[in-house]
């Protein structure tokens, strides 16, 4: 029975039980609780409190294990938000756009974190809704060269040269307001946010408040607060966006030949200081975060460095050809292009045999092919599984599919 | 036919530091190797930390893509499970709101447990009081539970309790009394 402990020694059971007696005491309490009975009853319900906690409870199954592996995979491919909704899509949100700019190492360019990666991951906030009827204050650098084109639909600013640093307070809810540079789209949803560019071409984005879209050789990244990204434009061609789209969820490949990104801007530019804030005035460029950035690989290199000084942008992480097959598979089968998606695992199949997914790979091609109506290849696929993976994950599914 | 295997072999084979240094240069398919190796411990931890097991899959799924977004940020540990965890634990507080309302309902049934039948037999004696303690876990509030379960499933220190939950030592064990004083009140109900 137990009973309000009466022994003074009972505040030391569990001391004992959580390791935090020295090798003197626990020896002691050891011996106590052979002689006191309240002592050795209240050691009782710990450790029945314990065992209950330990109680074994239901495993999944092999199969399950292997289906959520495989599930897993292809959200890490696709990183789809519709999935990571149940999070709330602010949280769904923020790992897109985190994802996007790890995996891809933000389009070759240097993403500067603000804080530890993994309260980035689940602490981003969701972008502000720009609010109606306000005004934009820009404060130009001495060499800045933008003009602005305002229209009832969109406000526009064509950046060549120089930093403006803009501050946004309620802008038209409707309203499109976008920073352009000849290779860059930077769409506005931030409230605080600085450009930089040099003879036409985009140098860096950092934002104070809220967050931008940039849009620049031919894919879309998200800067939230804090952070800033740094165009690296000696990068290698090979670190520059494929032509194959990349994962759909992940990244948006947005410009298109006739972007209006690739326009040219107007080479005549007017500086003009529409409104002047202190606030914009405290927004400088982020330098390198008092927290280490552990999540964004960078290249530690200033993009006005020679090129010979430059760190190799190789370094820079991007999707693996591997990864960027398989994602492109996954995301062909997400919008039900299953001939596409077939197509891309055989090719994932034939280049990748040794990857980790090659399994998943080898399975999901036959479900692609049945699922695109080519049954007798989906069979042979089954059959071709089965017979190349005695040990395959997915052999129970795969023999159904052979109509074994 | 050999490269495939034989590479596959290799990943299975590598540390979970040098995995997650995989995932951040791109190779995804390290996370399958990840899963393999830490889902069903984490899956473990969540279905007793968790307030509602019926997410703990999805709960599951999102930590190993939150640990795929935040693989540069792994320390270098021999083992992931606690980041795993950490990361887990961050969810589970993000999805406290969501969970509030649900635990009201499992607080009412909780409060008032079935009695079952009288039966002499220590069986049903020892199911009963398993009964209560396992209704009264559930109603531990969600930081008790968290340190309880660290702490007596995955048998850590309260230092990496406090390391993972950012706070102090101290506060850990006096969760932890506290926890196990409830627990204590709900076992000699049971008794």
């Amino acid at each position: 029975m137990m009973t309000t402990p009466e022994c003074p020694r009972t505040t030391l059971v569990e001391a004992l039980r959580d390791g935090r007696l020295g090798p003197q005491d626990n020896a002691s309490m050891e011996r106590h609780l052979e002689s006191c009975a309240k002592c050795a009853e209240y050691a009782r319900d710990l450790s029945q409190i314990g065992e209950a906690i330990r109680a074994p409870l239901e495993k999944l199954t092999p199969l399950e294990h292997q289906r959520a592996r495989v599930a897993l995979l292809q959200r890490a491919a696709t990183q789809s938000p519709t999935r990571a909704i149940a999070m709330g899509p602010r949280w769904a949100f923020a790992t897109v756009l985190l994802a996007a700019a790890i995996v891809l190492g933000f389009f070759s360019g240097r993403l500067d974190q603000p804080t530890q990666s993994v309260a980035i991951a689940l602490h981003t906030p969701g972008l502000p809704k720009i609010a109606r009827g306000t005004n934009i204050d820009l404060r130009p650098s001495d060499d800045a060269r933008f003009s602005r084109n305002h229209t009832s639909e969109t406000d526009e600013l064509m950046l060549d040269h120089g930093s403006l640093n803009v501050k946004l307070g309620k802008v038209d809810h409707a309203k499109r307001f976008v920073v352009r540079t000849k290779d860059a789209q930077i769409v506005v949803q931030a409230t605080a946010f600085r450009v930089e560019a040099k003879d036409g071409k985009i140098r860096s984005v950092a934002v104070e408040e809220g967050s931008v879209e940039v849009q620049y050789a031919g894919f879309t990244g998200i800067i939230t607060a804090g952070g800033s990204w740094t165009a690296t434009d000696n990068a290698p061609d090979a670190a520059k966006p494929a032509p194959t789209p990349a994962p759909d969820s992940l990244i948006a490949p947005s410009l298109g030949d006739g972007s209006p990104a690739h326009t040219d801007v107007p080479q005549v530019a007017q500086r003009k200081t529409i409104a002047q804030s202190p606030t914009v005035q405290k927004m400088e460029r982020p330098e390198q975060p008092t927290a280490v950035p552990t999540i964004a690989p960078t290249a530690q290199t200033a993009p006005d460095k020679p090129p010979s000084v430059v760190a190799p942008t190789a370094t820079t992480p991007s999707p693996s050809p591997a990864s960027r097959t398989f994602a492109d598979a996954m995301a062909a089968m997400r919008r039900g292009d299953y001939g596409a998606s077939a197509e891309q695992l055989e090719q994932f199949a034939k280049t990748h045999a040794g990857d980790a997914r090659a399994d998943e790979a080898d399975y999901l091609l036959a479900i692609a092919l049945q699922r695109a109506g080519r049954r007798t290849e989906a069979i042979a696929a089954a059959k071709r599984y089965l017979a190349t993976r005695p040990n395959g994950a997915h052999r129970a599914d795969a023999a159904r599919i052979a109509g074994n | 036919m050999t490269p495939g295997p034989k590479r596959a072999v290799q990943a299975s084979t590598l540390t979970d530091a040098a995995l997650f240094e995989s995932i951040v240069t791109g190779e995804l398919g390290s996370l399958g190797v990840l899963f393999d190796r830490h889902h069903e411990p984490l899956r473990q931890f969540l279905l007793r930390a968790a307030p509602n097991s019926a997410d703990v899959d999805d709960i599951v799924q999102e930590t190993f893509l939150t640990a795929t977004n935040a693989a540069g940020s792994f320390d270098g540990r021999a083992s992931a499970l606690p980041f795993l965890i950490g990361i887990a634990v961050q969810l589970i507080r993000r999805r406290k709101r969501t969970f509030a309302r649900l635990r009201a309902l499992y607080d009412a049934f909780g409060a008032a447990p079935t009695t079952p039948k009288l039966n002499p037999e220590e069986k049903l004696h020892q199911a009963r009081e398993e009964a209560f303690l396992q209704a009264a876990i559930g109603r531990l509030s969600e930081e008790k539970r968290l340190v309880l379960v660290m702490v007596e499933y995955n048998g850590m220190t309260g230092v990496e309790v406090a390391g993972i939950l950012g706070i102090p030592v101290g506060t850990i064990w006096r969760r932890l009394h506290e926890a196990r004083a409830e627990l204590r009140v709900a076992l000699e109900r049971g008794k």
